[in-house]
């Protein structure tokens, strides 16, 4: 879909934004949400969560959070919407508690949507093939930084 | 004649018996039983493979409950009505960004990054534009301006190599941020987490990004002329 570019105008800019906004709630958000929240019941009702959370807990627990947040690192890396969902469905659910949803978001982002990213911004920008190994390495590195910083500021902050 | 005639048989054909996989005739077969209700009052290890069980339920709305999600929802339902409460936040988000787009509030932007590209990223001043449109506009319009760069010769193939790591995590953060804030707010909000730290401690994330690719080129750089 496509949308006007600013003109100046407040309130035409404004509106025009706020199309762009109902787009990508109904139209990203929406269907990530109604795929993601599904599948997090089917892993609930058959107890394969308790699992995931059991198997991932040393390596997430490094970062403060429960390893059932696998899962949103799992889903994040194929699209930034459903990484988002299973964040909300946790806090709801009480997995996630408030300090570790502000952990688990930058983190989750900097790894997410490899897979479209690189179609949308490495291909079309024309960055040298060598370094695109390096560039999604970099995107998990990152994200052990951020969430290592992430857990020690979180706690000391608030 | 003969073309039409053998185009219509095979037509026919297609429409008579058309080539099916074996995962075809499975997948039917499951999604007969998937939506029958065979198994909506299961034992636990069948039962998330139904219709209404995965439909969820609507939470419920009552006296002291703030959002139509209400309480103790669940599924498809659930997460569509939750869909709904994040739209106005991701509309309004959007629309005040467009707004100060229009105002010339990316070039300002833009203006106070320009000399402090290159010590931060080793990247040139003048990416300032292109990395505002990425950070606050969008993934798209950042990579065109990017492009225009790289067409004008105005970057160097390493300088580029810094650059798309930047850009390449976290894409379009800022704007992204702002658009979905809706969904995590609530949590974040609940410890008193301002949105300002989500989105600073991720920018920080795009810089170290950058910079660690920075220290890879070089690195790989060195190693090249030792070998020559």
């Amino acid at each position: 879909m496509n949308f006007k570019a600013p003109t100046g105008n407040f309130m035409t800019d404004f509106i025009e934004g706020n199309k762009k906004g109902i787009y990508m709630g109904l139209f990203v958000l929406a269907p990530a949400l109604i795929f993601m929240y599904p599948i997090l019941s089917i892993f609930q009702i058959t107890g394969i969560l308790g699992v995931i959370g059991k198997l991932f807990k040393p390596i997430m627990g490094i970062f403060g959070l429960p390893g059932e947040t696998a899962i949103t690192f799992a889903t994040a890396f194929l699209n930034t919407g459903a990484g988002l969902a299973t964040v909300a469905a946790y806090f709801d659910k009480g997995i996630l508690n408030g300090y570790q949803v502000a952990i688990v978001v930058p983190m989750m982002w900097l790894i997410s949507a490899q897979l479209t990213n690189t179609a949308r911004v490495l291909n079309v920008i024309g960055t040298n093939k060598k370094y695109f190994l390096p560039i999604y390495l970099t995107g998990f590195v990152t994200a052990f930084i951020i969430g290592i910083l992430g857990r020690v500021l979180v706690y000391l902050l608030w | 004649m003969v073309n039409e005639n053998n185009n219509s048989t095979t037509t026919i054909d297609e429409l008579t018996k058309p080539k099916v996989k074996l995962v075809g005739y499975i997948s039917f077969l499951l999604t007969l039983l998937f939506f029958s209700g065979i198994f909506t009052k299961a034992p636990s290890w069948i039962k998330w493979f139904d219709f209404v069980n995965l439909y969820g339920t609507f939470g419920t709305l009552g006296p002291g409950v703030s959002s139509i999600v209400g309480t103790g929802g669940s599924g498809a339902r659930y997460a569509f009505m939750f869909a709904l409460t994040i739209i106005p936040g991701c509309a309004f988000a959007t629309g005040t960004v467009n707004a100060v787009e229009g105002l010339g509030g990316l070039k300002a932007g833009q203006r106070l990054l320009n000399p402090i590209l290159k010590p931060l990223m080793g990247i040139p001043g003048w990416c300032s534009l292109s990395l505002m449109a990425h950070l606050f506009a969008s993934t798209d319009t950042g990579s065109a301006l990017t492009l225009q760069l790289v067409n004008n010769n105005l970057i160097t193939d390493k300088e580029l190599g810094i650059y798309s790591a930047f850009q390449f995590v976290a894409t379009g953060y800022i704007g992204q941020v702002l658009t979905y804030a809706s969904i995590f707010i609530a949590g974040i909000n609940s410890i008193g987490v301002p949105l300002l730290y989500i989105m600073v401690i991720g920018l920080v994330g795009k810089l170290i990004a950058g910079n660690i690719m920075r220290i890879y080129i070089k690195m790989t750089d060195k190693n090249k002329e030792v070998k020559a």
